[in-house]
């Protein structure tokens, strides 16, 4: 049992970071009941936080490499970021709800928006800590196409993460219901095209220094042929 | 000397003091930056490259860290931390001990090698050599957290990729390391940060196949 005068001191941002990142909130026993005791604000705070730094490490380039408005580009990477993953979940989330309830999994609503949110968290996480390393390449690597390509190796890097954090709860609760690992496999799948698409539309975020700032591009293409693009201009 | 041979024979995790392993991984690195910047004959060279080396050490490792932290979170092994860290910085110091005892090989070969492509060659394999000199101390300090946990494999895998990849490219950035006669002493050259490493490696290889 958990000591209610422990409950009333808040925890440091830090701490509440660490507990996520470690896995302290993935209780076999909320999730058997379909409850996580889990500060969403806390999460989406860190969350935009986490994003912003990272999305702050892409637009480095920018300025390194002497490009215009770079400070704008920074800041628009620091809010696209952060706005990259609350969009993709808010265009997938419905669907795992609905696929969620016909399958009767133990998880309610708003347990499977804390779980999703905290994996985001742990992607968001993993994808900051690389942030150094990211701001590090910009500041020696002239290459736009690498530095594309860094940066989506960076964000597959944590997906997996992320995805692996939501086996790990799937797991726990998989003695109740054994289709929830399966079921959020599949989500995963659709949330990581969806996010790659999401990306592509809310792109630039590395933001080429040879060509004229912008908050958005226009729409067209999708980011598999911008993927072989990238690779293609790398042997050039 | 003592401790020295304390961490070079320190029994899995029996580190030295971190400020110890520090000067001691500093100082070897410090000694092989003198002695290659020194081959160019100008004493400001050996100094820069006397600083460069151990920075190399430090800011690679540095720049790693955040990710290493996040790695052994997500891992489940953030109760380990602080072994990890103490392992990580017993390699790091490993690094720089060896490379500073490699030291009179490197100038032997600066005094008896005067091939430029041949003294690079040289250089790299010493580099190498101290690098898989701190992988067994890495190994070493890792041997009974891995036997209490197998993930600290994955863990420390994930920190040599980010590591590597990275260390790499600093390493580049910080050129030159050995001075050449008659070219300006320079910190860093003009293009330091204008090239990446691994596109000059793609770069060289689709010259060969064209």
């Amino acid at each position: 049992m958990d000591d209610p005068s422990a409950r009333q001191t808040p925890e440091s941002w830090p701490t509440t970071l660490d507990r996520v990142l470690r896995g302290s909130y993935l209780d076999e026993q909320a999730l058997a009941n379909g409850r996580l005791d889990i500060p969403v604000r806390r999460l989406l705070v860190l969350g935009v936080a986490l994003g912003a730094i990272y999305g702050i490490c892409l637009g480095t380039f920018r300025m390194f490499r002497g490009g215009d408005h770079a400070t704008q580009q920074m800041l628009a990477s620091a809010l696209k970021v952060p706005s990259l993953f609350m969009l993709t979940l808010l265009v997938t989330f419905p669907s795992l709800y609905v696929f969620t309830a016909l399958q009767r999994l133990p998880l309610q609503c708003g347990a499977m928006l804390r779980l999703l949110l905290l994996s985001n968290l742990v992607h968001l996480g993993v994808i900051a800590s690389l942030g150094p390393v990211f701001a590090f390449f910009a500041a020696s690597t002239p290459s736009y196409s690498f530095l594309l390509l860094l940066d989506v190796a960076f964000f597959a890097i944590g997906g997996l993460i992320g995805c692996a954090m939501l086996q790990r709860a799937a797991r726990n609760a998989e003695a109740s219901v054994p289709q929830t690992r399966r079921l959020l496999g599949v989500w995963c799948c659709v949330y990581a095209i969806v996010g790659a698409q999401m990306g592509w539309l809310l792109r630039p975020f590395v933001g080429n220094p040879q060509i004229p700032f912008a908050w958005l591009r226009p729409t067209e293409g999708n980011v598999l042929v911008g993927l072989m693009d990238t690779i293609g201009a790398l042997f050039r | 000397m003592n401790s020295v041979d304390g961490l070079l024979r320190a029994a899995p995790q029996t580190t030295p003091r971190a400020r110890t392993a520090l000067a001691l991984g500093l100082g070897g690195g410090a000694l092989m930056g003198g002695a290659l910047g020194a081959y160019s004959g100008e004493p400001l060279m050996a100094v820069f490259a006397a600083i460069k080396v151990p920075l190399l050490l430090l800011l690679s490792a540095g720049l790693c860290l955040p990710s290493f932290y996040v790695l052994n979170a997500v891992l489940g092994l953030r109760a380990d931390l602080a072994p990890a860290l103490r392992a990580l910085l017993a390699a790091q110091a490993a690094l720089g001990v060896t490379l500073g005892a490699l030291t009179p090989i490197s100038v032997f070969a600066s005094l008896s090698v005067h091939d430029p492509y041949a003294q690079t060659l040289v250089d790299g394999m010493l580099f190498a050599v101290a690098t898989f000199a701190a992988q067994q101390m890495l190994a070493r300090h890792y041997e009974p957290l891995v036997a209490r946990d197998p993930r600290h494999l994955v863990a420390l895998r994930g920190w040599l990729v980010v590591y590597v990849f990275t260390g790499i490219q600093l390493a580049w950035v910080l050129r030159p390391f050995r001075g050449t006669a008659g070219f300006p002493v320079e910190f860093l050259r003009p293009e330091a940060f204008e090239q990446n490493a691994y596109l000059v490696v793609l770069d060289h290889f689709a010259r060969l196949l064209r």
